[in-house]
């Protein structure tokens, strides 16, 4: 009878753990999770016997619904810190709301899988507008299905800190730059990422070197006293051949384009796909130019097997002159830079005469999206925490932590203030200040191309990247292959 | 009385007995049949929870995952738009992408060349270390076995380290010996970057398949390989005609594993190389992941058909492997 009694006694356990387990795998199933409509509940302990709802001056949002905002933050070469203070700032001043962050250097991965799981409970309700390697073409989808919300009215709306001001006025004319998919604003920067050649200004005063060649003559003379020097005059992490770009790449393009007259239709044709392409007069002209290099072996040898630590590594120790990155290589390598290394920053300069506009690329990593099948008031506070990133603050963490360029006008112009920006940034400013330059964002595009050949035509060309770098491969071939690819590809589009 | 008195019991009271304890012979079998019905029923409950934890997992995880790429294989879909079907077009684009038979040229140089190694350096170890007893025996077993509790990025990581042109091990031993090659990458030139990419793998299997043996090694009566050595045979002998026959379904389960793990795998090559240089380390498990979750278009569709494509490779594996290893067991 006892055993009898045991056996059930198992059997009931076994049944519960079962039960409990299709209870955590139900989909939204506990009141309170995350970011569900139950998780912006009344605060009942708050104003009790108060017909009117009591809300905050500054954005009349309710002050007794609890929300909980879940956000996917991507942990890059910025940190951490600074977002920390952002979220804990924002939650002691708005009690009521708290931030679920997840930090990850992977983060686009989670993002996709939770996009691809398309259950909207799940869903962050601010995540990081980088989504991998080809973000451009999920954000144009995203934009495109309606899953992200419009930011664009932040534009007019008063900043915290702002004496009145709306973030448009302190902005400087951000608004007009900030990209758009499908002709919209989804993510507004709250920082700016500036990529090009990064150098140690110390070795280059040193060796006497050029340090702001004017046009394509003088650049590639440096590389040539540089190799002379017997050391590598450009780095990049050839396992991922994307880096290369940071300076030789779409913005180069965009100054081929802007010194032909040709920025407007390449601009255009550049957004929509449209073709010519990799055959255009602007990408091979970037190509052969990558090549020139290489056959000068401007390029570290056995380019193809360095990571990005190991290239920035090779400029930190001296090895190489110059390396192809953003300025938040000082933040990410802060624990290996030596002791006297001075960061300076230059473009590549793609024209003959000096005065011609030289361009750098801007990348959107600094936005966030907000998935827009949350209920209204998530969205809200949502929109309210991505404004909160521009309090000056804020703004100041994103200078002296995250190793990057705020956006606000009244911080940059404020000398005080921009004494806090760590060098390898300074030194970008620097260099914009004295020199005729413009921004491209290469990332956003307009439309995205989902048949398999565009993925083929991009593979193709990056996979030649490192033997076009290495001077054993003629870019042209490559070109109109990649070119022949695409065709397909957006034929089948129409 | 009546017995003292010289007669048998009374025959009402002797059919009454006789009733009682039919009556109680027939509750007890009742009862007995109502209890054995109720340790079956118990039995299969208890089978029943025993089994449906794993066989729900199963489904679960890995069955209902499987049966959805299948749906998935014959959609354009990358995950954010609406599904649309296409039947098989994700098929017959697939045959027709060069990258998809690079890539699994690729797989056939690892299926050719890491399993037979990794089996032939581990039964060699195995049988090092069972036939002879060496003094630092224990400490050569953890040795051979370390590099097996080491994670794949750890492993990678570390032979990215020994490739490298300027820091690298590599270079320095060869420098040592005499052979100066320079600033030579091994992982950075298309010549050599796939055969760069082997000596991880096998270093970081052997030592899981090296205990494996082992062990198997040591159930072989002792009295096998006296026999043998009173007929006069060698080490070789004693290997190729005792040890490898009697541990031939081992080995044969072994092969199978590595070359499933070999075809499927893809985070050390993801590691050490990308898929470079100029795709010449691409394997197609790399190649999907890339189609699914990197720097594309995010083709679930496309990625899907290429899994299908990944499931009938290995299954042909399988049966290669099993008409040309037959499962011969052998009782000692």
């Amino acid at each position: 009878m006892k055993r009898k009694h045991k056996s059930w006694k198992l059997a009931l356990i076994s049944i519960l753990s079962i039960a409990m387990l299709a209870a955590c795998s139900g989909k939204g199933a506990t009141p309170g999770n995350g970011s569900t409509p139950s998780s912006s509940t009344p605060d009942t302990t708050a104003a009790p016997g108060n017909s009117e709802p009591a809300v905050y001056e500054e954005n009349g949002l309710p002050k007794d619904e609890k929300v909980t905002l879940k956000f996917a933050y991507w942990e890059s070469g910025t940190g951490r810190e600074w977002i920390d203070y952002a979220i804990s700032t924002f939650e002691e001043k708005f009690p009521n709301v708290k931030i679920d962050t997840t930090y990850s250097p992977k983060i686009d991965t989670i993002i996709s899988t939770k996009i691809s799981a398309n259950n909207d409970d799940d869903m962050f309700d601010i995540f990081s507008a980088f989504l991998g390697e080809n973000s451009a073409a999920v954000a144009a989808a995203l934009a495109k299905e309606g899953k992200i919300v419009p930011q664009e009215d932040l534009w007019e709306r008063k900043l915290y800190d702002g004496d009145g001001k709306t973030l448009g006025e302190l902005t400087n004319a951000l608004n007009k730059s900030t990209p758009t998919l499908h002709g919209t604003q989804y993510a507004l920067p709250y920082s700016q990422n500036v990529t090009g050649l990064f150098y140690n200004k110390l070795l280059f005063e040193e060796k006497g070197w050029n340090q702001s060649p004017q046009t394509w003559a003088e650049f590639t003379e440096l590389v040539d006293t540089i190799r002379a020097d017997n050391i590598i005059p450009i780095t990049y992490p050839g396992k991922y051949p994307g880096y290369l770009e940071f300076s030789l790449g779409v913005n180069q393009m965009y100054a081929t384009a802007d010194i032909n007259g040709n920025l407007d239709s390449f601009n255009k044709n550049y957004k929509n796909y449209q073709t010519p392409f990799y055959m255009s007069e602007e990408s091979v002209n970037v190509h052969n130019k990558i090549y020139e290099l290489g056959k000068k072996k401007a390029f570290p040898d056995g380019v193809a097997a360095l990571s990005h630590t190991q290239s920035q590594m090779q400029l930190l120790q001296g090895q190489a002159a110059t390396a192809s990155t953003g300025e938040w290589v000082q933040n990410e390598m802060k624990d290996s830079i030596p002791e006297g290394f001075q960061w300076g920053f230059m473009l590549i300069p793609m024209g003959e005469k000096a005065e011609d506009v030289k361009y750098y690329s801007s990348h959107p990593g600094g936005g966030h999206y907000i998935w827009s099948a949350k209920p209204e008031l998530n969205k809200k506070w949502a929109k309210e925490f991505i404004l909160w990133l521009y309090n000056l603050d804020v703004q100041l963490q994103i200078a002296e932590k995250a190793g990057t360029l705020p956006v606000r006008a009244d911080f940059l112009n404020d000398e005080s203030k921009a004494d806090k920006l760590q060098d390898a940034p300074k030194a970008v400013l620097e260099y914009l200040k004295n020199n005729n330059v413009k921004g491209a964002s290469p990332d956003l595009r307009d439309v995205s191309l989902t048949h398999q050949n565009a993925d083929r035509a991009m593979k193709l060309v990056r996979e030649s990247l490192n033997d076009i770098a290495s001077g054993k491969q003629d870019p042209l071939p490559k070109l109109e292959e990649a070119e022949k690819l695409l065709q397909v590809a957006v034929d089948a589009q129409q | 009385m009546r017995a003292s008195q010289g007669l048998g019991p009374h025959p009402t009271l002797e059919r009454k007995g006789k009733d009682i304890l039919t009556e109680m012979l027939i509750k007890e079998r009742r009862l007995g049949n109502g209890w054995r019905k109720k340790e079956k029923v118990q039995k299969l409950v208890f089978i029943l929870i025993g089994l449906i934890p794993a066989f729900g997992g199963y489904v679960l995880f890995t069955l209902y995952p499987n049966l959805l790429s299948v749906y998935y294989s014959l959609l354009d879909w990358n995950g954010i738009n609406a599904k649309r079907f296409v039947g098989l077009q994700n098929f017959i684009y697939m045959f027709q992408d060069t990258y998809v038979w690079r890539a699994l040229w690729h797989n056939l140089i690892y299926m050719i060349t890491i399993p037979p190694l990794v089996i032939l350096i581990s039964l060699l170890l195995a049988y090092l270390l069972t036939s002879k007893n060496y003094k630092g025996n224990s400490i050569f077993k953890v040795i051979f076995f370390f590099p097996n509790v080491l994670s794949t990025v750890a492993i990678s990581l570390l032979w990215a380290f020994i490739y490298d042109g300027t820091f690298g091990l590599l270079n320095a031993g060869l420098k040592i010996i005499g052979v100066d090659i320079g600033n030579f990458y091994w992982l950075g030139e298309k010549s050599t970057a796939i055969w760069a990419t082997i000596p991880p793998s096998v270093w970081g299997m052997v030592g899981f398949y090296f205990v494996i043996f082992m062990n198997a090694m040591t159930t072989i009566p002792k009295s096998l390989y006296e026999a043998a050595t009173l007929e006069g045979a060698n080490h070789m002998n004693k290997l190729f005609q005792i040890t490898i026959p009697l541990i031939m379904p081992i080995i044969r389960v072994a092969a199978l594993f590595l070359m499933l793990g070999v075809f499927k795998g893809f985070e050390n090559i993801m590691i050490l190389t990308n898929g470079g240089p100029s795709g010449s380390t691409d394997v197609i498990g790399l190649y999907m992941f890339n189609i699914a979750f990197g720097g594309g278009s995010q083709s679930y569709g496309y990625a899907s058909a290429i899994g299908m494509l990944l499931f009938v490779v290995m299954v042909g594996a399988k049966l290669i492997i099993d008409k040309f290893t037959a499962n011969r067991s052998a009782e000692f």
